[in-house]
């Protein structure tokens, strides 16, 4: 049987996979952990069979069947990671426990510092060493020393899958029950539930302790509606990445990887695809997260709402990675002292926060300058909002339907030319953003730009469908069977449009 | 005993989801009775995605067990063509098959022949059969499932790419363009006697067996939605051609840079394969017994080595020169069959690269191969049938 059925196996392969016998197997069966292969199917449909077989009152046994399948769905790709992370994730409880107990305020922040401190110092010597080590080269090279240590290959370096959006968990985890706004979590088998539930383990969203917990309490039973909405999120998530974000990579990856060999059209199209692609890439995988959590009944925080149509950058952070936009307002804006304060205190806030919301994404000179892009995008955003104040024509010219269509359009203009730094090599950023500027010949794009189009516009006219509430009248009036072929069709569109380069999720690298 | 009154509204994690997704599980003011319809109709409309899904599968598996035009719709498209021909044809007409590579493909304007032949008297239906990847086992299948589909060629014209017939220790050059999903289980087990990899093949043919929707995407999709995908993956080689399936190449004259690009192509594609032994190997075994075939079935061949620009040429070592003549040769003498080695027959720039021809190129050629043995085959058989 072939195991993946887009998704290349080699795209996260760990570069140690070696050891017990019983991990190489595990990991032959389930090669890759993403969510749209026939290996995670087969996988998915033990784990459900298994889990709703036993009887509703053993509830800690259904917990322990997630733990366990957690715990494999992790050690399938990397057993080493998987002992690593339900390490870290014990130290957590314990650490939580202690807190918990402790009325020692002073004891209780050095307990919250040391597990922030291991959380973050696991997170940045995976992540971010070579980053930090690379740049401490270059510096020590422009100055005349010897480093003495060889220069790292930033491509070359292992990050384990999800250990940004794990890390924010416990460390949300840990703050939130140092300031007791939840208590410590006695159970250990629903705490280590927390972190490691397949679902969300790989590329969130970032859920809250304090929501995924309390759900962990609840008996589950097994309800058709609840079904029905997953199995819904799941294929819509699937055709979102492999009909739409695996066909856009044909018209963005060749022009990204090398921008300098194609013309200025095909730049502007494969940065229109690419933006097409991040969001269908990252919102796929969400849905279809959502959509398996709510299978095993569990509600995982919906992680996108239509970004592409917010009229302004606040508007689209308040639509695109929500669960991580909040961890960032939660936990950093607020405690730097959030919009309270003077004008330039809050802009000084939004730039920090955004500059580590970027370096959260990826330990590059460009992530961190997309960061600090949406950071100034904001500010600017602020500053316009206060200069409409004393403007009612131009305000209500922008909140007409026209008005809006244009901050939609300049929204989504800003967004993708952000996208174009989102990348670990800051010069083919800047040799894209050469090349938009300033017209150049060069290759045209390898695909026929018809089906980008067809794409770009099937995605917007559903938003719209949605967005109008044409979407939930329709679907209201479906009979079931109508629905039930709705999804077969779906699946079957999600399977003819996947094109033969089957890509990684973007968001797994982070 | 008093009745309990349920909740009319529908769980809060219900109206909550509802709000998130923007869609109505459930009306506002739903009673139980009707919560209790509404997962009912949950579970038929899962259900009945299930059942479409599976439908749908197996409608698909079913149809390509029957047609070649979903499994390989390069050769069902072709052979549709050439059924078409047929037909229109006045009944008895010789048929003359080209079985070849992409060579044969863009290089023989079979039309041509076609309207020559009655020109002279000798009316005859001439088809160019040449798919791009085919040698000489895929030619041996094909040449079975023809005359199992009923066109039973009275010449059948053969080509052999000569790199084709290398013995690499990986088996035919065949095998790493011949795919499992376009063979049947039967065909897979035949070629398995020639070194093919049939247990990738096996399992491909399985896997488009069990999810046929996704491993016959691309011949769907070639077909519904053809720019949709880039060129090499529209398996439009049996739809694009002319109606004597030739696939005259689109331009007439070619750049010298684009030339020198494909040039080097092929010189990159091929240039390992010549430092092997041929022709040896199971590429060769499977040619004899396509010969033996026809020998067994009385259908008359004649075998062409397709023109080469020089550049091409300047790839083959030394030895198998003259190893490639004594094996024509052989074979002739063996299979009582004309051996054509057209290789040196056009000029260079009547190519698309160094072994494809264009139009012009294809012109010369046909009306030179048709004139020297397609045409005098026809009056033989013709004066035969007059005694």
């Amino acid at each position: 049987m072939s195991l993946p059925l887009l998704a290349e196996a080699s795209a996260a392969e760990p570069a140690f996979q070696s050891g017990f016998a019983y991990f190489r197997w595990l990991h032959e069966l389930l090669p890759a952990p993403f969510f749209h292969t026939q290996a995670f199917l087969a996988f998915f449909a033990i784990v459900l069979f298994v889990y709703w077989s036993v009887p509703r009152r053993f509830q800690m046994t259904r917990v322990w069947i997630l733990v366990i399948a957690s715990f494999h769905f992790y050690a399938a790709w990397s057993y080493e990671l998987a002992f690593l992370v339900t390490g870290t994730t014990l130290a957590d409880y314990i650490f939580g426990r202690i807190m918990g107990h402790s009325e020692r305020p002073r004891f209780r922040k050095l307990i919250l510092f040391t597990s922030i401190g291991m959380n973050l110092g696991i997170l940045c010597y995976f992540k971010y060493r070579g980053f930090f080590l690379n740049e401490l080269f270059d510096g020590m090279r422009k100055l005349g020393m010897e480093p003495g240590y060889e220069k790292m290959n930033p491509l070359a370096i292992f990050i384990p899958f999800g250990i940004s959006f794990y890390t924010f968990e416990a460390i949300s985890y840990a703050v939130d029950v140092y300031k007791r706004k939840i208590p410590a979590e006695k159970s250990l088998p629903r705490f280590l539930l927390f972190i490691l539930f397949f679902p969300h383990l790989v590329a969130g969203p970032i859920v809250r302790a304090g929501d995924l917990l309390r759900q962990t309490r609840r008996a589950k039973r097994w309800n058709w509606l609840r079904v029905q909405v997953g199995v819904q999120l799941f294929l819509i998530g699937a055709f979102k990445k492999m009909a739409i974000a695996d066909r856009m990579a044909l018209f963005c990856d060749p022009v990204f990887a090398s921008p300098e060999q194609y013309n200025s059209v095909a730049v502007w199209f494969a940065v229109l695809a690419y933006a097409v692609r991040i969001y269908c890439d990252f919102s796929g995988y969400s849905d279809m997260a959502v959509g398996a959590a709510h299978l095993l009944g569990y509600k995982l925080i919906n992680n996108f709402n239509m970004p592409y149509l917010a009229a302004n950058v606040s508007d689209f952070w308040r639509r695109w990675h929500i669960s991580l936009s909040n961890w960032l307002r939660d936990y950093i804006f607020i405690p730097l002292g959030g919009s309270r304060g003077s004008r330039w205190l809050n802009y000084r806030n939004l730039l920090i926060t955004m500059t580590i919301g970027g370096l959260w994404h990826g330990a590059a000179w460009g992530y961190i300058l997309w960061g600090l892009a949406h950071g100034l995008m904001l500010v600017a955003h602020k500053q316009f909002k206060d200069y409409c104040e004393n403007k009612p024509r131009l305000t209500a010219f922008l909140e007409t339907m026209f008005g809006t269509g244009l901050r939609i359009c300049f929204t989504f203009f800003c967004v993708s030319m952000c996208w174009v730094l989102f990348q670990p090599e800051l010069g083919k950023a800047l040799a894209i953003f050469e090349k938009l500027f300033h017209i150049q010949r060069g290759q045209v794009l390898p695909l026929n730009n018809r089906s980008l189009w067809y794409t770009v516009i099937f995605l917007f006219a559903c938003q719209w469908l949605v967005r109008s509430g044409a979407w939930a009248w329709i679907y209201r009036r479906l009979p079931a069977p109508v629905l039930g072929v709705g999804y077969a069709v779906c699946l079957c569109a999600a399977l003819v449009l996947a094109p033969d380069n089957g890509t990684t999720f973007i968001y797994f690298q982070f | 005993m008093t009745t309990r009154t349920l909740p009319t509204r529908p769980a809060r994690w219900v109206r909550r989801l509802r709000l998130r997704l923007q869609v109505v599980v459930v009306p506002e003011t739903a009673p139980t009775a009707t919560r209790g319809a509404a997962r009912r109709a949950a579970a038929v409309a899962v259900g009945s995605s299930v059942l479409v899904f599976v439908a749908i599968q197996a409608a698909l598996s079913g149809t390509s067990a029957v047609t070649h035009l979903v499994a390989d719709p390069v050769y069902g498209d072709k052979e549709k063509r050439l059924r078409r021909l047929e037909r229109a044809a006045p009944p008895g007409t010789p048929r003359v098959i080209l079985l070849g590579t992409s060579r044969t493909g863009y290089g023989f304007a079979a039309g041509r022949v076609q309207t020559a032949a009655t020109g002279v008297g000798t009316p005859a239906v001439v088809f160019n059969f040449g798919i791009p990847g085919a040698g000489p086992i895929t030619h041996l299948i094909y040449l079975r499932r023809l005359l199992a589909d009923g066109h039973r060629p009275d010449l059948l014209v053969i080509e052999v790419l000569p790199p084709l017939l290398a013995d690499l220790p990986d088996g035919p050059l065949e095998a790493r363009m011949l795919k499992g999903d376009l063979l049947t289980r039967d065909e897979i087990e035949m070629v398995g006697r020639y070194a093919m990899p049939v247990k990738r093949l096996r399992q491909q043919q399985r896997e488009a067996a069990r999810t046929p929707v996704h491993e016959h995407r691309f011949k769907l999709l070639g077909r519904i939605f053809p720019s949709a995908l880039p060129w090499q993956l529209r398996y439009d080689a049996g739809r694009t051609p002319d109606p004597n399936g030739w696939g005259a190449s689109d331009v007439s004259e070619v750049p010298d840079d684009h030339r020198q690009r494909g040039v080097a192509g092929t010189a990159a594609e091929y240039r390992d394969v010549f430092q092997h032994d041929l022709p040896a190997g199971p590429a060769v075994a499977a040619l004899r017994d396509t010969l033996e075939l026809c020998r067994a079935e009385g259908i008359p061949v004649a075998i062409v080595v397709f023109p080469e620009a020089t550049t091409f040429r300047a790839l083959y070592p030394p030895r198998v020169e003259p190893k490639l003549a004594r094996f024509l040769a052989d074979l002739s003498t063996e299979f009582g069959c004309p051996a054509t080695d057209a290789r040196t027959w056009i000029a260079d720039d009547l190519f698309l690269d160094s072994h494809h021809l264009l139009r012009t190129g294809a012109a010369a050629f046909t009306d030179r191969f048709a004139g020297e043995v397609i045409v005098p085959f026809l009056h033989e058989r013709s004066s035969q049938g007059a005694r």
